[in-house]
């Protein structure tokens, strides 16, 4: 058994060995055919492609021709990506594969976004596109490159392409190099635009017409274009901005100019206003463009021909020249606007080169300086009464006094001010010098500047100006309103009143500090003058109380000399008694007189001291007239003067004759004067009697006459007594007798005599003399 | 490994299970050895992937021959000798290239091959089907075909020309 197994192994051995020995079979192996195709393609004796798998060499003959098959399957068009997943190759490989077939065969293939696609595809877009674009008459290359995920210059070219050999023309729309038309579409549209264009008779937004004809914006644009070329449109596109332009027929543009000319023909002047409404929509650069853009003037609101102007600056010369005002506005057509007016004349100003001696209210009224003082010199004129009213009331001396205390507080409040005004005076003028020179004077340029807004603030705000105004004048003299009742008057503001009023209210704020100030002066100038009078007045009352009193003292003396002539002591004391009652009495009216006139005059006198002193000096006189003694007056009298600052002079002889002359003469004159009353001429007869004897003056009434015959007696021849001594006798009779025959009697008797009396007094003078 | 799975299924699986020892039934288990060597050569053959020469002695117990690998065109030949163990086959032989003693870390004192982690459990799994041609597929081949590249590619083998084939 074993070694039938063991003969079976040694068997087994020999095939084994026999086997393996035998050569193996000469079939190549894959590994080979490998390495063999490897070898190959290195000595480049051999052009394969290895298969994404490595299991397969495909030639690129073959390849190629796999890929064309494939696009052909795919309709004409695949992605080479996807082909190459297909045939199981590199993408690289296929992609080379696939430029050099477009290289190749570039007629039939091309390569669009990594696709390659046939002729026939494109062939059949192409057929596509064109009975679309028949069919519709116009196309959007665009759209198409985006319905066939296709680029546009291939689409393009493919439709350029086949141009020739259509049965139609194709057009491509110049704006829109997208767009193809066909002869019909296209011709449809412009004979459209055409009409509509035609029809316009207005200028009408684009957009408009666009929507109206129901075409796309762009093909109208194209088509316009055409028809602009071949001068088919009357009229013209504004400029575009954006999509919005507006089409401008001729027809209108004729009409619009018609219509400004005319207005300008008309009118002599283009209103902005007007012009608008007709559709013009910037009439300032239109009117620039016009041909007699050149002559208007461009304002706010209108433009303003060549006679209009000179009109208005006729106007305002003729004004100028007869010195009274005037309102532009009334020289310009209704239209005219404030603003337009203040621009005319300020232009015309220019112009004319007029800049001097005339006031512009209210932008357009010219008010010429003449005007204006003719007008502040009449109201001026008016004012004298109220002007010394104010003085008399002493108004103005209450205002200026509380002015001057203001303006104390003003200082006191802000001395710093008070102290840049010294050094403003300090510095004024001052030339050049050091910095601090030129700082000041910087300084006060500035406050000049300050002031002049402020002025001007003021003129805006008549409030605030009536304010200041109150301020800055000691007193308000003229009233605005008084200012505006005297404008009222001037006949030029009679008739335009009413539409004048703000011109009015502009002149009054106008004139109203000017002429304050001029009253101010004015007043100033009176009340100065018053008061000079008034201290003048004062100086005189003084000297005539004076001279009164010295008077009457001086009488007072003579007259006790001559009681003194008298031996009888009675009767001296009995006339000395009436002395003091009258001239004392007189002295102490007079005094009294003149306290109260002094008390009038300042209300506010010197001192209350004063007044005291002379009152108890004239109680103390008062006291002494009845004492009855003389020097006690005396005494009073001295005190009395010195209390009202008068000197009593020493007794001068030569004026003490002079004085004794006058009274003679006071005496004879009432003499003369004196007619029926028998009784005083025989008073006076007797003192010009007793002065011509004794040569000093005597003062009785008429119950010392008898008294003074008496003394009489003794120093007249008894002639002339008896005649005396008879006239007593029957005054005496006449006084006494109450019968109404008697006493005329008695009357006729006297008047008889009274000549007599009478020469009687003046001849004794004379033989005197 | 692909190839490696073809290659082994078309090798002969083995019956018996009887190691050198067994005197009754190690010639039929060397029967069957051969048998599956004398497939497997023929298969290599059709597959022009002959690869190795082999004889035993008589006893079968030591074998010993040459195999060889193509490296760019060049073949490289190396000898190889291996015994079958006592305690064969639950335990696979050590096949062994003795000219490649100390020349590559995967290999054991004396030239025995070092082999792939999971080939041993392969081997258990399959005691006693696996015999000397499965252990040349699955143990000796695909350590020719790693190592010996980098072998020479490290110029530790170098090419001979040898006058075999002429």
């Amino acid at each position: 058994m074993s070694s039938s197994d063991w003969d079976e192994v040694k068997l087994l051995a020999a095939d084994f060995q026999r086997i393996q020995l035998t050569t193996s079979s000469q079939r190549l192996g894959e590994r080979n055919c490998v390495e063999i195709v490897a070898k190959l393609i290195s000595s480049k004796l051999l052009d394969v492609v290895f298969t994404t798998d490595g299991k397969e060499y495909v030639t690129p003959t073959h390849l190629t021709k796999e890929l064309k098959d494939e696009a052909y399957i795919q309709g004409g068009r695949i992605n080479i990506l996807d082909a190459a997943r297909a045939l199981k190759v590199d993408p690289d490989v296929a992609t080379s594969v696939c430029e050099k077939l477009t290289k190749d065969e570039h007629d039939d293939y091309c390569i669009v976004h990594g696709q390659l696609i046939g002729s026939t595809y494109l062939d059949q877009i192409a057929e596509d596109v064109l009975d679309k674009l028949e069919q519709n008459g116009h196309i959007n290359s665009l759209k198409i490159s985006q319905q066939f995920d296709l680029p546009v210059n291939i689409i393009d070219s493919m439709l350029e392409k086949r141009n020739q050999n259509l049965t139609f023309n194709l057009h491509k729309n110049k704006n829109n190099p997208y767009l193809y038309y066909t002869d019909s579409y296209f011709n449809s549209i412009k004979r459209i635009v055409r009409g509509a264009l035609l029809a316009i008779t207005r200028p009408v937004l684009c957009t408009a017409i666009i929507n109206q004809c129901s075409i796309e914006e762009k093909e109208f644009f194209s088509v316009f274009e055409s028809l602009l070329a071949e001068k088919q449109i009357p009229g013209t596109l504004t400029d575009r901005i954006g999509n919005a332009c507006t089409y401008v027929p001729n027809i209108y543009t004729k009409a619009l100019n018609n219509w400004v000319m005319n207005f300008y023909s008309n009118n002599n002047y283009l209103d902005y206003e007007a012009m608008n409404s007709v559709g013009i929509t910037d009439p300032i650069s239109y009117i620039s463009r016009m041909q007699l853009g050149k002559e208007l003037i461009a304002l706010s609101t209108c433009s303003i021909g060549s006679k209009i102007l000179v009109d208005v600056s006729a106007a305002i010369e003729e004004s100028i020249a007869s010195g009274t005002w005037i309102d532009i506005m009334d020289f310009l057509p209704i239209v005219f606007d404030p603003k337009d007016g203040k621009l005319v004349l300020e232009y015309l100003l220019k112009k004319t080169k007029i800049s001097k001696g005339f006031q512009i209210f209210d932008d357009t009224v010219l008010v010429t300086d003449k005007f204006i003082e003719i007008q502040s010199e009449r109201i001026i004129n008016t004012l004298d009464a109220k002007v010394k009213r104010i003085i008399k009331s002493g108004e103005y001396a209450n205002a200026l006094i509380s002015w001057k205390i203001q303006q104390k507080l003003v200082e006191d409040k802000n001395p710093e001010l008070s102290r840049k005004e010294e050094r403003k005076k300090k510095t004024g003028g001052k030339h050049g010098g050091g910095t601090q020179g030129r700082e000041t004077k910087i300084k006060t340029v500035k406050k000049k500047y300050g002031q002049k807004s402020k002025q001007h603030d003021s003129d805006s705000d008549e409030q605030e100006n009536k304010t200041i105004a109150s301020e800055q004048f000691i007193i308000e003299i003229v009233t605005s309103d008084e200012i505006r009742d005297n404008l009222k008057i001037e006949e030029t503001f009679k008739d335009v009143y009413e539409d004048k009023s703000s011109l009015t209210e502009k002149i009054v704020s106008y004139l109203y500090p000017i002429l304050n100030k001029e009253a101010l002066r004015r007043t100033q100038e009176m009340y100065d003058q018053v008061i000079a009078n008034r201290i003048g007045d004062r100086r005189k009352v003084h000297q005539d109380f004076r001279d009164k009193l010295l008077l009457l003292l001086s009488d007072f003396h003579l007259y006790i000399k001559g009681v003194q002539k008298f031996d009888n002591t009675d009767i001296q004391i009995q006339l000395t008694t009436f002395l003091l009652k009258s001239v004392g009495g007189e002295i102490v009216e007079s005094v009294k007189y003149y306290v109260a006139q002094n008390k009038e005059h300042n209300s506010e006198s010197k001192t209350n001291q004063y007044d005291k002193q002379i009152e108890d000096a004239i109680e103390k006189l008062q006291k002494s007239l009845t004492s009855k003694r003389i020097d006690d007056f005396y005494e009073a009298v001295d005190q009395l003067l010195s209390s009202v600052d008068v000197v009593q002079k020493k007794h001068d002889r030569k004026k003490e004759r002079e004085h004794l002359q006058n009274n003679r003469q006071i005496l004879l004159n009432s003499l003369s004067n004196t007619e029926n009353d028998a009784a005083q001429v025989l008073l006076i007869v007797t003192q010009i009697l007793f002065q011509s004897i004794t040569q000093t003056m005597i003062k009785v009434s008429g119950k010392f006459v008898s008294i003074l015959l008496g003394f009489l007696q003794k120093h007249l021849n008894e002639q002339d007594f008896s005649v005396l001594q008879n006239y007593y006798d029957l005054v005496v009779q006449l006084l006494k007798t109450e019968d109404f025959d008697e006493k005329e009697n008695i009357k006729s008797k006297l008047e008889e005599i009274t000549h007599i009396v009478k020469d009687l007094a003046i001849n004794f003078k004379k033989n005197l003399g | 490994m692909e190839k490696t799975k073809q290659a082994l299924s078309s090798i002969p699986l083995l019956k018996t299970k009887a190691g050198p020892r067994d005197v009754d039934l190690w010639p039929q288990r060397l029967k069957e050895e051969y048998q599956s060597l004398i497939q497997y050569v023929q298969n290599n053959k059709a597959a022009d992937n002959d690869w190795f020469r082999l004889e035993s002695n008589k006893e079968g117990t030591k074998w010993f021959g040459n195999c060889w690998v193509f490296h760019n065109q060049l073949k490289y030949e190396f000898d190889i000798e291996f015994d079958i163990p006592v305690t064969f086959p639950t335990t696979a032989p050590e096949i062994a290239l003795p000219e490649l003693d100390g020349k590559t870390a995967k290999m054991y004192r004396g030239g025995k091959i070092c082999l792939s982690d999971h080939f041993k459990p392969l081997w258990a799994r399959n005691v006693p089907k696996f015999g000397i041609s499965h252990a040349l597929a699955l143990g000796l081949g695909p350590w020719l075909a790693v190592e010996i590249p980098e072998l020479i590619s490290r110029g530790v083998v170098v090419y001979k020309e040898k006058d075999e084939d002429k």
